[in-house]
């Protein structure tokens, strides 16, 4: 479960988290929803504890991230998985990653195997496509086993099987009974990935909702979507 | 542990770690390239001129060598990871950041103390092997521990300080480029002091505390023409100490705020 109340980031006068207060709870897929430019990356930087919130909280499982002594057994994060160092194969970047949490190499050869990189495993960083790398990253939020996943426009950059590869995995791992927060400034994405929607719009809460209630009136979701964002930007010009 | 573990792991499989010890390695051969010459010299030479012949202590060539490469390594070991980004999946498995700088303090610490005592140890065995029985100062008798061993707190220092102005600035090319003027240029320019400053600044650059450390005045181990050291060997560890403590103290306030 993660909870956020009221959590703001201003980074001077750009106020990119605006009082954000929602819950993403276990056993579906939620989608984070927004233009680019949102708010969705600072708030899931701000939950990890990588940017201070100026106002507000975020919770995982009711406790802060940094409180966590092991977190990546509670939350896996995937937030760019291009962040590698080139020369280190994926296999030892993920044993640093799990040794940094106790986690042996046992699970390392697991996950690089769920997520199909086994044969890449001892190649450099540097070699990868971006879709190893998306792969990786995936594998490397799984470490833990954690009951929570984040993950930042995962499916961006990636072929149409890779995309569906992720579509499946983010379902399969929401009905194992997780909670699972993927973001996306892609309506038609969202639609096809997730039950629950979190629209945000220059950082404020535009919408928490789900995808069967947005289409009910016979709207299409693209006509929703915009029709959502539309009313954050005349917000926004109001300021 | 956790997180020095993950440090060890990320050490060595960076590729810059194998590349400075391949330069410290190869240095090491270089003072046996020397040690050869010194001795084909010597064994060519007269009486009188046979009397002349001295050689700065060659050791000294792989530990400054091992100090630069260090120093480095200590850098890129933070601002390598600001640079590509790999910082947040570090502090994302770790957050608690001053666990992340102990953490990589500490790997530093363990390979610079014993790659600081092997580039000595290495370089004194070998060199002393080429030179034989040669009467040659420095060589005509026999080496002390403590010059040897002290080459392990002086690289292990150097690593810290990278580390910290690595923490600090979060550039790679700031933190080589000013622990290159406190390896080369600064050594230099206190040497060209006007007394009583020569002596005072070179009693504590850098380069210099591990003699000091080891019990050691330049200016009678090798000549006049040294600045003297005015540390005991108490004074050393202390400053070296300090240095290490002024750079890491603002870098970890640096490291904990974004
Ligand atoms: N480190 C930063 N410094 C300054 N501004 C930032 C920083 N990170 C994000 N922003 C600004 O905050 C806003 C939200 O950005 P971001 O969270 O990346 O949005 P999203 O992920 O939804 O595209 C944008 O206006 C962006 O320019
Ligand atoms: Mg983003």
């Amino acid at each position: 479960m993660i909870e956020t109340r009221s959590l703001t980031k201003r980074y001077g006068r750009v106020t990119a988290v605006d009082e954000l207060s929602f819950t993403v709870a276990p056993g579906h897929v939620t989608g984070f929803l927004g233009p680019n430019g949102a708010g969705k990356s600072t708030t899931m930087r701000m939950i990890l504890g990588l940017d201070r919130p100026d106002g507000g909280e975020a919770l995982v499982d009711g406790r802060r991230y940094t409180a966590i002594r092991r977190p990546a057994h509670v939350l896996g994060a995937l937030l760019d998985a291009t962040a590698l160092q080139p020369g280190r194969s994926g296999r030892a970047h993920l044993r640093a990653v799990a040794a940094a949490n106790g986690i042996g190499a046992a699970r390392v050869a697991e996950v690089l195997d769920r997520v199909g990189l086994t044969g890449a495993a001892r190649r450099p960083a540097s070699a990868y496509s971006l879709g190893m790398k998306q792969r990786l990253g995936i594998a490397q939020a799984l470490l833990g086993d954690p009951g929570v996943l984040m993950f930042d426009e995962p499916v961006n950059g990636l072929d149409p099987e890779g995309v569906r590869w992720i579509r499946g995995l983010l379902r399969d791992l929401a009905a194992e009974g997780r909670t699972v927060l993927v973001s996306s400034h892609l309506m038609t994405e969202m639609a096809l990935t997730a039950e629950r929607l979190l629209v945000i719009g220059r950082g404020k809460l535009i919408a928490d909702t789900t995808v069967a209630a947005l289409t009910a009136g016979g709207e299409s979701l693209e006509d929703a979507y915009f029709r959502l964002t539309e009313t954050s930007v005349e917000y926004g010009g109001t300021r | 542990m956790n997180a020095v573990h993950a440090e060890w792991i990320k050490f060595r499989t960076t590729r810059a770690t194998w590349i400075g010890l391949a330069a410290i390695a190869a240095t090491v051969a270089g003072t046996g390239a020397l040690a050869l010459y010194v001795a084909s010299m010597y064994d060519g030479a007269d009486a009188t001129r046979r009397a002349t012949i001295a050689v700065a202590p060659l050791e000294e060539m792989a530990l400054f060598v091992a100090q630069l490469v260090f120093a480095v390594l200590g850098a890129l070991s933070l601002t390598a990871e600001y640079r590509s980004g790999l910082v947040r999946t570090t502090f994302t498995a770790v957050p608690r950041r001053w666990a992340v700088l102990a953490a990589k303090a500490a790997v530093l610490t363990a390979a610079g103390l014993l790659t600081g005592v092997a580039a000595m140890a290495a370089a004194r065995g070998l060199t002393g092997a080429i030179i034989g029985d040669r009467p040659i100062p420095e060589y005509d008798e026999p080496v002390r521990l403590a010059d040897l061993l002290v080459g392990g707190p002086s690289v292990a220092m150097f690593a810290l300080i990278g580390l910290g102005l690595g923490a600090l600035t979060r550039s790679a090319v700031a933190t080589i480029g000013t622990v290159f003027a406190l390896w080369y240029i600064v050594p230099i320019v206190a040497m060209n002091l006007p007394a009583p400053w020569d002596d005072r600044i070179s009693s504590i650059v850098l380069t210099r505390l591990h003699t000091e450390l080891a019990g050691v005045d330049p200016a009678v181990k090798y000549g006049d023409h040294m600045p003297s050291a005015l540390l005991s060997p108490w004074a050393a560890a202390a400053v070296m100490t300090g240095y290490v403590l002024l750079v890491n103290l603002p870098g970890y306030l640096r490291a904990r705020r974004d």
